[in-house]
């Protein structure tokens, strides 16, 4: 199964699991996780973890939420995507785009708000560490937390950081206890 | 030789100058500082440092820098991979460069069954009959 409709799988070098061919029209909700493509007409709603490539041909009208959508052709509804959104310069859009990332190609046509959301993954093992350290602390000045939120972001990096209260902590139990 | 006035660079504002006031202008517009008002331009490039707060009605508008406000252009809008635009853009073509953020609500005019192939074929039509 290959698709050599001209411009069909764009730039993306994943090949496509699924297409809904040209002549499909489906009514309900789609989920997927690797990736689909959609050249026929799509009602409903469409919830997925992966790449989502609307054909020239197709007209969606859905509530999408996916990580990455690349659209050649008609959408209306919104859509949320984690990674990127690319409109290309077929395609028209009407209605919300939420997602970090966004590619507009000159040609395309969207009607709607785009709200660039940029989350920062909540990571609950520091949070547990953080108040494992609260406990163990004496007096926590406004210096450490500072110093810890950066801590954060340095700790896959593994570096010694210069830690005036390093001599307070027992020895360490994680790699992590290791940067205090 | 006649031929089409070409737009010329009006006007230019440092990137160590800020403006406070509306700008009105038949020719280009380049934005590399601050600027607190409204433009009218014929072309508007707000660079890398540029900062516009204020509205801004241009027939294009190319966008590297910092724009809060609405875009009404009757052309084309890009904003490029450093532009940040806060605000509401109505235009007919609309560019967005990887890396650009825009937060707000995009109106575009929706070209009905016309494209650029139909023009072309009608033209070649026409010639034929002539």
């Amino acid at each position: 199964m290959t698709n050599n409709a001209p411009g069909s799988t764009g730039d993306s070098e994943e090949k496509v699991t699924t297409v809904i061919a040209d002549d499909l029209e489906i009514q309900g909700i789609m989920k997927f996780k690797s990736s689909l493509m959609i050249k026929g007409v799509l009602e409903g709603e469409i919830i997925s973890e992966g790449l989502l490539i609307v054909g020239p041909t197709a007209k969606v009208a859905a509530k999408i939420t996916t990580k990455n959508l690349i659209s050649h052709g008609e959408i209306q509804g919104d859509v949320t995507a984690s990674d990127r959104v690319i409109l290309k310069s077929t395609s028209a859009h009407n209605g919300n785009i939420t997602t970090p990332n966004i590619v507009i190609e000159s040609g395309s046509i969207f009607n709607g708000s785009c709200i660039m959301k940029r989350e920062e993954p909540v990571q609950t093992p520091d949070a547990v560490f953080f108040t494992e350290t609260m406990v163990k602390k004496e007096t926590v000045s406004e210096e450490e937390i500072t110093e810890e939120t950066e801590m954060k972001k340095t700790e896959e990096q593994k570096t010694e950081t210069v830690w005036s209260n390093e001599d307070e902590y027992s020895a360490p139990k994680s790699p992590k206890a290791e940067l205090f | 030789m006649f031929r089409k006035k070409e737009p010329s660079l009006e006007v230019i504002i440092g990137s160590e100058s800020s403006v406070t006031g509306d700008i009105i202008t038949k020719g280009v517009v380049r934005i590399d500082g601050d600027i607190t008002g409204n433009t009218d331009a014929d072309w508007l490039i707000v660079g890398a440092t540029g900062m516009v707060k204020g509205n801004v009605v241009s027939r294009g508008v190319l966008i590297d820098g910092r724009m809060e406000g609405n875009i009404k252009s009757k052309e084309i809008v890009e904003i490029k991979s450093k532009g940040i635009v806060e605000g509401d853009i109505f235009t007919t073509r609309l560019i967005i460069s990887d890396g650009a953020i825009f937060d707000g609500h995009s109106y575009m005019q929706k070209v009905t069954n016309i494209d650029n192939k139909d023009v072309l074929s009608f033209e070649q039509k026409i010639k034929k009959s002539l």
